[in-house]
């Protein structure tokens, strides 16, 4: 491959966006793909942030893609007793509720259980978004402090607000002795159009704000450990006295810290202001997601001296080994994390699971699927690793529809992942690219067929939703289906973000069920039916099927 | 057209933006293209909310120009929207499928740039013959009145013929997505065919599976049946000039039987159809009473719901006309009823659907637009049994422990519920009892109870 994977080194970059996307076009028609590693990525890419890159997209990027004012809402709802003022057009306030705060994460949501969220909106008008209105958000913040009480009020503008420079800073500096009720005003300066890739997006929501709330410790609590960045399901049973339906990762992550005789300390950013500033109270950090941990982490590195372990998605034995040994190391405690991961991992009863998988996916060619943006690179990169160390072949875990810009938009997390091996190898999975964005998302039978992979060889890890179970060919009944987004990856008594070992027995279990399920050909389910061809099976009554038995 | 009271400068409910409306009303004609002129945050809640358009619907598509800080600060988002145009002229020739209008939307960044959405669509027109109008309704216009207003507008001067001969006993309905059912795609289906029992033809909807022919003879009918008491001045004005005259915003939406018996006697006394209107009324009648009659079930259900105290929240004309279905048919006293409306128009036909229960003995706590903070404290302080409201405030009411059910708004998505039935008419009395039914397992269950005191050898 070349040493640049621009676009423009594919493709005559001189014509017009219009003409590239027609070139793109064609290059899918002649499946002009070609395999790299993530490696290559990581090393050869340059700045997909850039301008050249996204000026040459047409259409743009959208699908999937969200907007950072939807992150400074979710990231920051979820902090406890919280008010959000949104500076600017009420509808980004409302696109937010829509869809992104119930259904994704942060405040009001149904899946993470996080406490409703209060969002004011200055809702500014045509002439506000050109001329300013700091006045009205000065009125608003006033108001709301006085009407909601709240501990903490999170500041953010929309487009306009953002575009003209509107003096936000100024205004809350200047209304702060005003207030009674809120302790703290934090501005997130995050209006739309600040980013487009969402590892960038979450890298704002992390940077700069949070370690500012956190104070200097009075005292160190031995054993205290806290969890760095998240904004779902922040709670957990034994502190919060919160039984979910689903059991939070704090949850797992605290039973793990107890038996080792440590303690679960404070979830940043989404806990109350008063946890935030003890934050620096605990001796180490660790790490759920990448993207929104790493730069808190490093800031409290910095500022506190606590150490952090960048660990992420421990998923499979060498997965949750490291994960675990990284703070049972800090407090030394090796032998007792030992004995805790061999006893789990027994009394779970993950290995027979672990052995049956093993056989299961000896062959399989693994398709790592992001149907859309949703679909997390750091995430899926967790799965394939287990994968690999379950035993398939590096070279046939198979990641797509990954924009090149998703994977360098979270560099930070995929550079993680190529320290770390799985089976004795490094870990370096292969990736299928070609110059398209977003915009253009190959469907797995166009990838199956130009690897020449067979079916029944294939376990596809479809992402967010399965957009391409499509009868006859693509469905659970015919091609090994294992859902591997966030949300819909829920199962009793399976931590929330499903990882750990309650996370590493269901992955197995959906891989078992996927393999074997797949074997039921021609019993296509409704959804593949839906999507694609509705077919009906050559009838057979009853009776006569029950013959074949 | 007046604003609707809101208490304060600032806001704090869910008010879909006069962008939602008009990406909304044109995804709603057959064979649209959308060039959507925005930042992707703007592009990803458009694609979701013209999902509600889909189920039944047409084929219509949308595509985004992607804009950047880079175009906004450099001043280069016109290119990409040129370039977005372009690559919609290639596809429909690549795809071998000629839209049936181009419709450039734009969203507040682009707006303040002050991008000539005009100017691109007419020359869009020009080089590929497809009629092509721009619709400048960005978030921060308003509501979502505001973008549909504007969108009819734009597809009435650019389609409807004047002069069309009338066609006797036809309809034009008005906004079926602001009936602000959550069940409105099966709402508008069964409004449609009560009108049509009743000998009504309809003759165009703005919009849901519009034709660009329907808009064109849009004069045709002999009103408009407007199915939302919300103000839309730029489309008054245009069916004005058509000489088609609108009616029915000032009329109960047809949820429960009294509802039902005042729409439906509003709608047949202006085409001479009263006797029919009534006899349909009295044969579906007897299929109601069919089902609940005898029914043990209904028979306890009712008398669980009768003489609970109730708060509705959503879109005034909405939660209005529920408010009433709860007092009259089934004996819930709608003691807080919320008024989520653009217009003054709206706030104030649903306070007179609400102040007609006062002769009947109902007096209704009305509060308009308020913050969702003094919502909670007006619940909390009135002691509500439970909340019929939208997905939006579910959160909020069941975190405060009371019983919340959805009904209205938010749009479809995310409802769960595909039986092709409406909530209208006398029929769909029949889904809202089983809905309330619902509610009524939130609130007389103990599930804490359950859990706290389990049997403990499981």
């Amino acid at each position: 491959m070349s040493k640049k994977l621009l676009p423009w080194e594919k493709i005559d970059r001189t014509k017009e966006g219009w003409e590239i996307a027609k070139d793109l076009l064609i290059m899918r028609k002649e499946k002009k793909f070609e395999l790299v590693s993530f490696k290559d990525i990581i090393e050869k890419t340059e700045d997909t942030s850039a301008t050249d890159w996204w000026d040459k997209v047409i259409p743009g990027y959208g699908s999937g893609l969200w907007c950072p004012i939807y992150y400074a809402i979710t990231v920051s709802a979820g902090v406890r007793n919280s008010v959000l003022v949104i500076h600017g057009a009420q509808s980004c306030v409302t696109a937010t509720r829509h869809f992104f705060v119930l259904y994704v994460g942060g405040g009001g949501n149904y899946y993470w259980g996080n406490p409703f969220t209060f969002v004011v909106s200055t809702d500014l008008d045509e002439r506000d978004n050109i001329l300013g209105a700091p006045e009205k958000l000065r009125k608003a913040l006033i108001e709301a402090d006085k009407i909601h009480k709240p501990e903490i009020i999170f500041v953010a503008p929309t487009c306009g607000p953002g575009m003209i420079g509107e003096p936000i800073e100024e205004v809350i500096e200047d209304v702060k002795p005003e207030l009674e009720h809120a302790q703290e005003v934090v501005y997130l300066d995050m209006p739309g159009f600040k980013a487009i890739d969402e590892g960038d997006m979450m890298r704002l929501a992390a940077t700069g704000y949070w370690t500012k709330l956190m104070q200097e410790p009075k005292k160190k609590i031995p054993g205290a450990v806290n969890v760095i960045g998240d904004y779902r399901g922040t709670y957990w049973e034994e502190r919060d006295g919160v039984k979910a339906n689903f059991p939070t990762t704090y949850d797992e992550i605290n039973s793990i810290l107890k038996a080792l005789g440590l303690k679960l300390h404070v979830i940043v950013p989404q806990s109350s202001l008063e946890d935030i500033r003890r934050a620096p109270e605990a001796e180490f950090n660790i790490v759920n997601c990448p993207m929104l941990a790493y730069p808190i982490c490093e800031e409290m590195k910095q500022r506190f001296g606590i150490p952090y372990s960048p660990h992420v998605y421990p998923l499979g034995r060498e997965g949750i080994t490291n994960y675990i040994m990284a703070f049972a190391k800090h407090f030394g405690k090796e032998k007792e994390a030992q004995k805790l991961i061999d006893e789990r991992w027994d009394s779970m009863g993950i290995e027979p699971l672990w052995q049956e998988a093993k056989k299961l996916v000896k062959d399989k060619t693994v398709f790592m699927d992001s149907a859309i943006s949703m679909t997390s690179v750091n995430r899926q990169l967790g799965y394939a690793r287990m994968l690999q160390e379950l035993g398939v072949d590096p070279k046939k875990i198979i990641f797509f529809n990954i924009g090149p810009s998703e994977i360098l938009g979270r560099r930070e997390g995929v550079e993680y992942y190529l320290t770390t091996s799985a089976a004795g190898k490094p870990f370096n999975p292969m990736f299928l690219w070609w110059p398209a964005p977003y915009a253009i998302k190959l469907s797995p039978i166009e990838v199956a067929d130009w690897l020449g992979v067979k079916d029944e060889e294939i376990l596809h890890l479809y992402g967010d939703l399965g957009w391409y179970t499509k009868a006859p060919r693509w469905d659970a009944s015919n091609i090994s289906q294992v859902q591997s987004s966030i949300h819909f990856r829920r199962h009793r008594n399976v931590c929330q973000r499903s990882i750990l070992f309650s996370g590493t027995k269901a992955l197995l279990r959906d891989i078992i069920l996927a393999i074997k399920g797949s074997r039921r050909k021609g019993k296509w389910t409704l959804y593949s039916r839906i999507l694609g061809d509705w077919q009906v099976p050559e009838l057979v009554p009853p009776t006569e099927r029950e013959r074949e038995f | 057209m007046a604003h609707a009271y809101k208490p304060y400068l600032w806001i704090d409910q869910y008010q879909p933006s006069a962008m939602f409306g008009s990406v909304m009303a044109l995804s709603g004609i057959d064979g649209v293209e959308l060039a959507f002129h925005g930042p992707s945050g703007c592009y990803t809640i458009a694609g979701h909310i013209r999902t509600d358009q889909a189920p039944m619907g047409t084929y219509s598509a949308m595509r985004p120009s992607g804009i950047t800080e880079d175009n906004l600060v450099m001043g280069t988002s016109m290119d990409k929207l040129r370039q977005l145009l372009k690559f919609i002229k290639l596809e429909s020739e690549y795809a071998r499928r000629k839209p049936k209008l181009l419709a450039v939307v734009n969203t507040d960044s682009t707006a303040i740039t002050g991008d000539d959405i005009v100017g691109v669509a007419k020359q869009f027109e020009k080089e590929t013959g497809v009629p092509s109008i721009s619709v400048d309704a960005p978030g921060f216009k308003g509501w979502d009145i505001t973008g549909y207003d504007l969108a009819y507008r734009a597809l009435l001067t650019k389609f409807a013929k004047p002069n069309v001969a009338k066609k006797p006993d036809s309809v034009n309905l008005i906004a079926p997505y602001l009936l602000s059912s959550q069940n409105w795609l099966f709402d508008f289906e069964g409004i449609k065919d009560l009108l049509n029992k009743l000998g009504l033809s309809i003759n165009c909807v703005l919009t849901r599976n519009t034709k660009i022919e329907e808009i064109e003879n849009f004069g045709a009918a002999q009103v408009n049946l407007m199915l939302t008491n919300e103000d839309l001045p730029f489309f008054t004005k245009e069916t004005e000039k058509l000489g088609v005259p609108s009616f029915g915003a000032d009329l109960p939406l047809p949820y429960g039987l009294v509802n039902t018996e005042e729409w439906y006697a509003g709608i047949a006394a202006k085409f001479g159809k009263l006797e029919k209107a009534y006899e349909l009324l009295k044969e579906t009648s007897k299929k109601v009473k069919r089902v609940l009659g005898f029914n043990y079930s209904y028979t306890w259900q009712s008398n669980l719901m009768m003489q609970k105290r109730a708060a509705l929240i959503g879109r005034a004309h909405f939660v209005a006309s529920m408010a009433r279905f709860l007092y009259y048919d089934l004996d819930i006293y709608p003691e807080i009823v919320v008024l989520q409306a653009a217009t003054k128009e709206s706030v104030d036909g649903a306070t007179r659907l609400l102040k007609s229960m006062e002769k009947d003995g109902m007096t209704v706590n009305i509060i308009v637009n308020p913050p969702y903070i003094e919502f909670a404290r007006a619940i909390k302080s009135a002691d509500i049994d439970f909340v019929l409201g939208s997905r939006i405030e579910k959160t909020l009411v069941e975190g405060m422990g009371i019983a919340h059910h959805s009904i209205g708004s938010s749009f479809y998505f995310n409802t769960f519920r595909y039986i092709p039935f409406p909530y209208v008419g006398y029929e769909g009395v029949l889904y809202l009892v089983q809905e309330l039914g619902l509610a009524m397992e939130d609130m007389f269950h103990e599930r804490e109870g359950w859990k706290g005191m389990k049997f403990k050898n499981i």
